[in-house]
């Protein structure tokens, strides 16, 4: 593949910025030459949304993923992963995990958290490739709390034939990248997510 | 991870940094020895990074209180033989030009590298000022670079130039650079020294610098223009500016990030252009960018912000190339406001060149349109257990939407959306009491103006000063939660630790308030609604400035402080036979680890901070204490 862009969303504290960093640092060891990420996480910290870009291959420069480009999104969080979506190319995929967090303007205003399966019912009418898997409460040893960035990766590669990133690429990368005494959780995570199932396809 | 990435010293490997961290690094391979800085988005990772290693690398670090004291103390290194860096966002550049604008007119004894970050579409900035025309309007030599690897050689140039001409070089850069990650190569780093300032080394090249008005001055600003007419010369010919020639009469003409953004759309586009990048921003290299439009028929000129480029070149292009056609932002073709990417750029050439753009925009539209009725913006929120949130609820019951609030810059910023909506003004740091201090003047409605830790440290002193001389009536609110929150926690002069656990003496802002006149302080415990509105309606009936210090550590620090200490936070509880489903601590209140559940509310408890301040304003007395059934 000469080029692939990837789009990752989420809302602080999800590890969106970890996973990119694992996704590009496989890149380059699964021999790309060029890659280039780009994160916007301005206020993260206080519940604010998160997304961040890694392109790697043939003519890639800027940090942006164009409008209609991105091969995969990948959203950590359901809403945050829609909110993306004009980013999207027509034969990319849209991964979502079913972790949902109500913004505080739909606490306040008490208005429900949009129902997932009738969204992305809906979506397949525009897209050919949209994926919900239910990283949330995947069996796991250590839990699967805060660990959802791993699973959804495994999931990922796992489940997509074309994702230009094998499993032992990412492996790698997530234990470079890893503090000392969570590599075994994120692996165990990682290797729970190559388990899983969409929930729609 | 990114510090040690930035620290493994062996040179030859790569790491996957960021533009900011790139930065950093090529401040530790230029062998510095002074940084300072005052943190600010999107800049903070630089110094954030540097502060890290300032141990390890044996260089002196400094969170300064503001910006105009880091650049003096920058200067103070770099005048007398030191190497220095002094780093801040835009806004910051604003606040330290008065020293800066001054110090280009002094001959500097060691190199000293200024690194600003603007931030085109102001994702955390209240501003878009051009940092490139500041910098022109100051004589300021600047370099711009386009991606990390530029980011880390541009520093290391950036010193070896200031060394060379005696002046601060400015290192420009912007929020999708410093944000940008890619892969560098870590070159060498200098032996640990220790480093002094060499007084015998330092005779003869030395001068004295005093440019006072007069003569002496007017000596020095001769020789300032000189120090311009020579770095011009050398930015001619040099490797900073990128310049790639196509078979083509098309030209085109980039700064910083939109290097990259352009070579993507003309190859998306499919079309041929040769390509000019600028890296030497101020002084322009004006002979390269002549022999540039020599050979072409038209010249796009993709810039982000003001048309700074675009207006030289027109001014060029008028005597040696009249003919050109030139399309850019005087012209309409590309936009003047907010950052660009590669769709901007390439709907923008494709407009000029009329050429069809190969994207189905219609069909993106529509799967836009469609999500976007599932789509709900989410707004930055104060985190569970945040001081500010109490301190902001309990004004609000004291004052009742009636009192005029002249607001600042930092976390509590968040205060101006829902459900408090409570700030009538934020200007700019410190402008909370100078604001407050005129309206006082003219009106007689209670006007409360509400100012962080390190804002007050910042900007807010000669305010309260000049307020208090005056005469003015107020009541200022200073939120002490210890700490620098907005832009990730660092340290301030409110502090007893500098960074990297070094000792600092901690500024008792009590202590100052009461030297400076103010006849009404009160300090009080921000978890405490009772104590706030108390104090709140005594600072409103009292005649001329109060200040009430509201004081409780961000939470975000005693969360961590808790962790480290293997102390175990106890959430809140809700008794679900006692909620009456009023939804006040949600909808007045808004702490994010209380959620709805059905007729009546729950606690997330693995958020919760237990902070206390939800269970003494539940009407129905039904939030408690997981183990203390039933009390706070
Ligand atoms: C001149 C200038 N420098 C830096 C900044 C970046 N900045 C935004 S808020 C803030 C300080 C926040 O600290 P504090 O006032 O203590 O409030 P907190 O966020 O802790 O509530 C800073 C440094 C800025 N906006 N303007
Ligand atoms: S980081 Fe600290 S000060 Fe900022 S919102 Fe969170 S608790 Fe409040
Ligand atoms: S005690 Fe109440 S207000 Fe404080 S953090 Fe917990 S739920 Fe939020």
């Amino acid at each position: 593949m000469d080029k692939y862009e990837i789009l990752v969303a989420g809302v602080g504290g999800q590890g969106v910025i970890f996973i990119s960093n694992v996704l590009g640092y496989a890149a380059q060891r699964a021999g790309y030459k060029r890659v280039v990420g780009g994160e916007i996480h301005g206020l993260a910290q206080r519940g604010g949304s998160v997304a961040s870009y890694v392109r790697f291959g043939e003519g890639v420069y800027g940090p942006i993923v164009p409008l209609g480009c991105a091969d995969i999104i990948i959203g950590l969080e359901f809403m945050e992963g829609l909110r993306h979506i004009n980013r999207l190319s027509k034969n990319g995929a849209l991964v979502l995990s079913n972790v949902r967090v109500p913004t505080m303007g739909m606490m306040v205003n008490n208005l429900a958290y949009p129902n997932s399966l009738n969204v992305l019912s809906k979506l397949q009418t525009l897209f050919d490739r949209v994926f919900l898997f239910e990283s949330r409460n995947t069996p796991c040893h250590f839990g699967s709390l805060g660990l959802e960035n791993m699973i959804l990766l495994g999931a990922i590669v796992n489940h997509f034939l074309d994702f230009p990133i094998g499993e032992e690429d990412i492996q790698e990368s997530i234990k470079t990248l890893t503090k000392k005494n969570m590599v075994e959780r994120n692996l165990e995570a990682f290797q729970a997510g190559m388990k899983l199932r969409p929930l729609i396809t | 991870m990114s510090a040690e990435t930035i620290a493994m010293a062996s040179p030859g490997t790569e790491g996957y940094v960021l533009g900011n961290e790139a930065v950093a690094r090529g401040a530790i391979e230029s062998g510095v020895w002074f940084v300072a800085c005052y943190p600010g988005t999107p800049s903070s990772e630089i110094s954030d990074t540097l502060c890290k290693l300032s141990g390890e690398f044996g260089y002196e670090f400094e969170y300064s209180a503001n910006e105009i004291v880091a650049t003096e103390a920058a200067a103070g290194v770099a005048l007398f033989g030191g190497k220095s860096m002094v780093i801040f966002k835009g806004a910051g550049f604003f606040v330290a030009s008065d020293a800066l604008f001054h110090l280009v007119l002094g001959r500097l004894c060691g190199p000293m590298v200024i690194v600003a970050c603007d931030d085109p579409s102001m994702h955390s900035s209240s501003d878009e000022v051009d940092l490139r025309m500041l910098a022109q309007a100051g004589s300021i030599i600047t370099l711009v670079p386009s991606n990390v690897t530029d980011a880390k050689e541009m520093t290391i140039e950036a010193f070896k130039l200031s060394e060379l001409m005696r002046v601060p070089v400015l290192i420009r850069m912007s929020t999708r650079l410093c944000h940008q990650r890619g892969f560098i190569k870590l070159g060498d780093i200098p032996k640990r020294r220790d480093n002094r300032m060499d007084w015998d080394l330092l005779k003869g090249k030395w001068e004295r610098f005093v440019p006072m008005g007069g003569d002496p001055v007017r000596g020095e600003m001769l020789k300032s223009i000189e120090v311009i007419r020579r770095t011009k010369n050398i930015f001619e010919d040099n490797k900073l500016n990128k310049l790639v020639r196509a078979k083509s009469d098309i030209g085109i003409l980039t700064c910083g990030v939109t290097y990259g953004y352009s070579q993507e759309a003309i190859k998306l586009l499919d079309i041929e252009a040769s390509m000019l990048n600028v890296g030497t921003i101020y002084p322009l290299p004006e002979k390269l960018l002549k022999e540039f439009i020599q050979e072409l028929k038209t010249l796009i000129v993709v810039e982000e912000l003001r048309p700074y480029l675009e207006s030289y070149i027109r001014a060029l292009a008028k005597d040696v190339k009249p003919d050109l056609q030139i399309f850019g932002k005087w012209n309409g073709y590309f936009p003047q406001a907010f950052e660009y990417d590669t769709t901007i750029v390439m709907n923008s050439i494709s407009k000029a060149m009329n050429i069809n753009v190969p994207m189905e925009y219609k069909e993106i539209e529509k799967r836009t349109d469609f999500v976007k009725e599932f789509t709900f913006p989410r707004d930055p929120v104060f985190c569970p257990g945040c001081p500010h949130r109490a301190t902001f609820y309990a004004v609000k019951k004291v004052t009742k939407d009636k009192a005029i609030i002249t607001q600042d810059v930092g976390c509590y910023s968040i205060g101006l959306t829902p459900p408090f909506k409570m700030g009538d003004i934020v200007l700019c740091m410190g402008g909370s009491i100078g604001v407050a201090c005129g309206i006082s003047y003219f009106n007689d409605r209670p006007i409360i103006g509400f100012i962080g830790d390190s804002t007050f440290f910042h900007a807010g002193l000669p305010g309260l000063i000049n307020a208090v001389h005056n005469q003015a009536d107020f009541t200022l609110i200073i939120l002490d939660n210890g700490t620098t929150g907005m832009t990730g926690f660092q340290p301030h002069p409110g502090n007893d630790s500098r960074g990297r656990e070094r000792l600092a003496k901690k500024i008792d802002i009590e202590n100052i308030v009461k030297a400076i006149g103010v006849e009404d302080i009160k300090v009080v415990d921000s978890y405490n609604i009772k104590e706030l509105m108390d104090a709140t309606s005594d600072a409103i009936a009292f005649r001329g400035v109060s200040v009430i210090i509201s004081r409780r550590a961000c939470s975000i620090i005693s969360r961590r402080e808790n962790q480290r200490k293997g102390l175990k936070v106890v959430a809140y509880q809700i008794d679900s036979n006692k909620c009456e489903g009023c939804w006040l601590c949600i909808e007045k209140f808004g702490c994010p680890a209380i959620e709805r559940d059905g007729e009546v509310v729950k606690i997330l408890s693995e958020s919760c901070n237990g902070c206390s301040v939800c269970a003494q304003i539940c009407p129905f007395n039904a939030i408690f204490k997981e183990d203390t059934n039933g009390q706070i």
